[in-house]
């Protein structure tokens, strides 16, 4: 037995060391992969999907290792797979989809249902749901073209809008993968996704060196947001509806608004207003066959910034705001609300989800009034306060 | 047992929070010394997605040119390292100072530079070797077992350190020397035995001896220090 | 001669570590495709059934006076029917290791590799049971001690990294449908019926005061733990569940920490993946112990290596049929299993048995 055993131990330690020196078990060559940061999706009229990919590469001759440089690569295919499949084929490259965390959707794929083109991301476990979604006017292939001061590579200049401190504020509707499915899927079928607008800048990109063309770089924009209905555009957002939208929807650290045409301290003026404290609640109630939405805000507010000066003693964050202007501050959000409730209604665009909340909160009504939702009434009441220091 | 290879004999004269982050130290770089060249060869091979991002950027920058494989380039520098100690241990005390420099600046700094081998992973020998010696009883156990798992990193990736590291522990986890499991207190699990375990009590909380090395006289000492 | 008894509280880290981690990967998406909303309630339903057969089954350790179901069974009907019955529940715990292993292969390559040939993943796991099985109750109680921290850790890290993004209002309406909780549960029942681990186990746990009742509760544990996991998976995923097969990696990837630090949560996913194994190995050895008691081999090496290979062959070959294993084994091996873990102990149970002396069978 002894004998036996020696033998197979024997012959294990050989085929261990063969395998180990072999290398030959599905290895994918670190230098030949591809690391793909950003996607874009452009579809032209035939229906052939263009996907053109950021690729991260470090600059060689920086001592840093961080990316330095972006290349952007292209290729063309009947589905997105078959696309980024021939991109590996075209170049040599692995494509590696792990790190992809920005998806932008062109112009032409906005044209039918999106879910045909972001399902190949719910169905792979190769790309993260936590990756982001957004739109653009025009083709994708240009916004990741193009070049932004804010970053060297432009896919991290709008994750940094997106992800980081300005998505604090709430002016943009960020959205990921997940997100988006589990709105397409679930029971009112609405998402959203923001909109990229590039914005020509001045500004040069930090690292530009000197002798090089420097092509005017671009700033973005995505303070605007399309809805969709069962994955169709249904209708757009802009940035004060989209900000209210955040309001409503998620929890908020720090959001500004301004309101125009404000009576402060005997001037006509601009304010801009901190939110400090900000809680919503939204419920359905279903009286007398007739489905109202209950939408209850209460914020706390300060003047951040008004483009008229005040007197000494008013130029301050913990001054008690007269009540006529927190009454403009009132009136300026439930337009906006209303204004979101309108389209809702006017696009059968199921924005604040109230088929979901109907089917989870009054499922006993939900059959009587599934369809019914765009005949809800509307009841807003919005609360503003004075911040006290 | 294996404990008893992770405690010295100052723990019990200097203060227990002193003593117990010694001994957490002396885990971590046991730990450290086993399975990181093997981690770092299986994420370069089949892992990619598990580096962050700016790492493996460093990580590509740096083997750019690299003539040998990741699992190859670690072997290398692992038997380099090798050499370096045998030889250490064989050589006369007077050429002691000598090797050490050859040791570290020739074949350190010149086979990074020459290309051969890139700085990520000399990086990572060098710290698993420094690791190596915190625990010195075992070190000729670790240097073999640091070897296995790179071997089945190598071939076949994490998987193949987790199957490593579960036949392992079945193995220890079964052995016994003189009648105490290897791995008590931890398997089986002994109470009693873990005031003296990687994180220890104070030397007078010890009231009790270990029940796994079974001596007839189970108490240490009574409460308030008498005997 | 088997003399090895584990201790109750190595079985109860049996209970939380090796048998929780079964139930980690693909249950909570199947549960969630038959039950929506209703998936916790169809969980508990299965698991609650299961604990009142546990709860049976190690009543009869007691009963038996520690001795084996082997022992009880040849001292009454004989060694032929005790080989007999023995072979039966080879087969059982054969059809049972299927769903374990394909899930813990499937996830290996699907998660960790990128492209990876099935032999290099699946080899490996046969060596590791081969000897899991070889080292006996021994190697399994031992074991249990340290794997029970991994599953613990790893379920810790997943859970804390994916509150934040709960929503607990996927679950509502609660009770609304019961009609797909109570399908769910029937579709998923293969993931339970642990009782039959803890048939063989009786005669081979130290016999402690208090001992069912430690076990049981170790297993509502195990319950807790699973109803967690799989709601906070459903609390963040919500409808998409059931396309979440590989929970692990997927439930803390839109923790701000990972998009801060990197994919820290693969490390929690490879400690679930290291219980994973031992949980995947678990019918294998049961079925191992059974063959050696039907065929009584001198050589220890045997056994395992025979139904491991076996396993393994079965498992190369049927490889690309995994759903049609799966419907298999839903609508007609869940019988006999059912049979043997829930009807089984009930007739055990009503066995008279006086002799509370030297066990003749072992």
């Amino acid at each position: 037995m002894n004998k036996i055993k020696n033998k197979a131990l024997f012959l294990a330690i050989v085929l261990l060391v063969v395998t180990f020196f072999s290398n030959d078990f599905g290895v994918i060559d670190i230098e030949k992969t591809a690391i793909i940061v950003a996607i874009g999706i452009d579809e032209d009229e035939s229906g052939e999907f263009e996907i053109s990919t950021q690729i991260a590469t470090p600059d060689p001759a920086s001592e840093s290792n961080v990316l330095n440089n972006q290349t952007t690569i292209s290729g063309k295919g009947e589905t997105i797979a078959q696309a980024v499949d021939n991109i590996g084929k075209s170049t040599g490259w692995y494509p590696l989809l792990s790190y992809c965390q920005l998806i932008i959707l062109g112009e032409g794929t906005l044209k039918n249902n999106v879910m045909d083109v972001l399902d190949v991301f719910i169905r792979t476990e190769k790309v993260p749901s936590s990756a982001l979604v957004t739109t653009c006017d025009g083709k994708a292939k240009d916004i990741l073209s193009s070049t932004s001061p804010l970053d060297n590579v432009s896919s991290f200049a709008i994750e940094k809008i997106l992800v980081k401190q300005i998505a604090k504020t709430d002016s943009v509707a960020k959205v990921n993968v997940k997100d988006f499915a589990c709105d397409y899927y679930g029971v009112s079928g609405c998402s959203f996704a923001p909109i990229i607008k590039k914005i020509k800048s001045d500004a040069k990109n930090s690292s530009s060196k000197e002798g090089e063309n420097s092509d005017s770089t671009n700033l973005f924009d995505l303070t605007q947001t399309y809805i969709f209905e069962n994955g169709v555009i249904k209708g757009k957002l802009n940035s004060e509806e989209t900000l209210t939208f955040n309001l409503l929807t998620r929890k908020t650290l720090e959001a500004y608004l301004t309101v125009e045409g404000v009576e402060l301290y005997g001037k006509n003026s601009d304010v801009t207003f901190n939110i400090d404290k900000f809680t919503s609640n939204k419920r359905i109630e279903t009286d007398e066959n007739q489905l109202t939405l209950f939408i209850t805000l209460n914020t706390t507010l300060s003047i951040r910034d008004a483009n008229k000066t005040t007197d000494l003693k008013h130029i301050s964050t913990i001054t008690e705001i007269p009540i006529e202007v927190l009454n403009k501050a009132e009136n300026k959000i439930k337009e906006n609300i209303e204004s979101i409730f309108n389209k809702m209604q006017e696009e059968k665009c199921d924005v604040f989800h109230i088929k979901e909340m109907l089917f989870k909160f009054k499922y006993k009504n939900f059959e009587s009034f599934k369809d019914e939702i765009f005949n809800t009434n509307l009841n807003v009441n919005v609360n503003c306060e004075s911040a006290k220091g | 047992m294996l404990i008893e290879d992770f405690q010295s004999a100052e723990d019990y004269y200097i203060s227990s929070f002193r003593a117990n982050l010694a001994r957490g130290v002396r885990v971590i770089s046991l730990a450290l010394a086993i399975f990181l060249p093997a981690f770092f060869v299986a994420a370069q091979l089949f892992h990619i997605q598990l580096l962050p991002l700016n790492f493996l950027l460093t990580i590509v920058n740096g083997i750019k040119g690299i003539p040998l494989s990741p699992s190859m380039e670690m072997f290398f520098i692992l038997l380099i390292f090798e050499i370096l100690n045998e030889t250490s241990v064989r050589m006369p005390k007077y050429v002691g100072m000598a090797i050490g420099v050859v040791g570290a600046l020739v074949l350190g700094e010149t086979v990074v530079h020459a290309g051969i081998v890139s700085t990520p992973a000399v990086l990572i020998m060098a710290l698993s070797g420094i690791c190596i010696y915190t625990v010195p009883d075992i070190v000729e156990s670790t240097s073999v077992l640091r070897l296995l798992f790179l071997m089945f990193a190598g071939s076949i990736g994490v998987y193949g350190i987790i199957i490593c590291f579960g036949i392992i522990l079945i193995y220890l986890s079964t052995i016994e020397n003189y009648g105490s499991p290897y791995l008590a207190p931890y398997s089986p699990l002994i109470k009693n035995d873990l005031q003296d375990g990687i994180v220890m009590k104070r030397v007078d909380e010890m009231l009790r001896r270990p029940e796994s090395i079974g001596s007839p006289n189970k108490i240490r000492r009574k409460e308030n220090g008498n005997f | 001669m088997e003399t090895f008894k584990m201790s109750v509280r190595q079985a109860c880290f049996m209970t939380i570590g090796i048998i929780t981690a079964s139930k980690l990967i693909f249950m909570t998406s199947v549960t969630a495709e038959f039950a929506k909303e209703g998936i916790l309630f169809s969980i508990l339903v299965d698991m609650l059934i299961n604990a009142i057969f546990i709860a049976v089954t190690l009543n009869l350790d007691k009963k038996f006076h520690g001795k084996t179901i082997y022992c009880v069974i040849s001292e009454k009907f004989g060694k032929p029917a005790a080989k007999i019955i023995f072979f039966i529940l080879f087969i059982i715990f054969f059809l049972k290791s299927y769903l374990p292993i394909f899930e813990h292969e499937e996830f290996i390559k699907k998660t960790l590799y990128e492209t990876a040939p099935l032999y290099a993943n699946t080899i490996p796991f046969f060596v590791l049971s081969i000897y899991f099985s070889y080292k006996g109750f021994k190697g399994l109680a031992r074991s249990s001690d340290i794997l029970v921290w991994f599953t613990i850790t790893g379920c810790i890290c997943l859970i804390l990294l994916t509150i934040p993004n709960v929503d607990l209002t996927q679950f509502l309406p609660v009770f609304a449908r019961p009609e797909f909780i109570l399908k769910a549960s029937v579709k998923t029942a293969l993931w339970h019926f642990d009782s039959i681990y803890f048939l063989l186990l009786v005669g081979h746990i130290k016999q402690e005061k208090k001992s069912t009742t430690k076990i049981f509760l170790s297993y509502l544990l195990s319950t807790l733990i699973t109803l967690v996991y799989s709601g906070v998976i459903y609390g963040e995923y919500g409808i998409l569940t059931e396309r979440q097969y590989f929970p692990p990696v997927q439930m803390g990837m839109i923790s701000v920490a990972l998009i801060n630090v990197g994919r820290i949560d693969y490390f929690a996913a490879i400690t679930i993946s290291f219980s994973q194994v031992f949980s995947a190995a678990l019918p294998l050895f049961f079925a191992t112990y059974c063959i050696q008691k039907v065929f009584g081999f001198k050589n220890k090496f045997i056994a395992p290596v025979a139904v491991n290979i076996l396993s393994l062959a079965i498992v190369s070959v049927t490889s690309d049929y995994l759903y049609v294993l799966y419907e298999f084994l839903t609508e007609y091996a869940i019988y006999p299993i059912a049979t043997v873990s829930i009807v089984f102990p009930l007739i055990l149970s009503l066995l008279k048995h006086k002799h509370a002396g030297v066990a003749l069978y072992e």
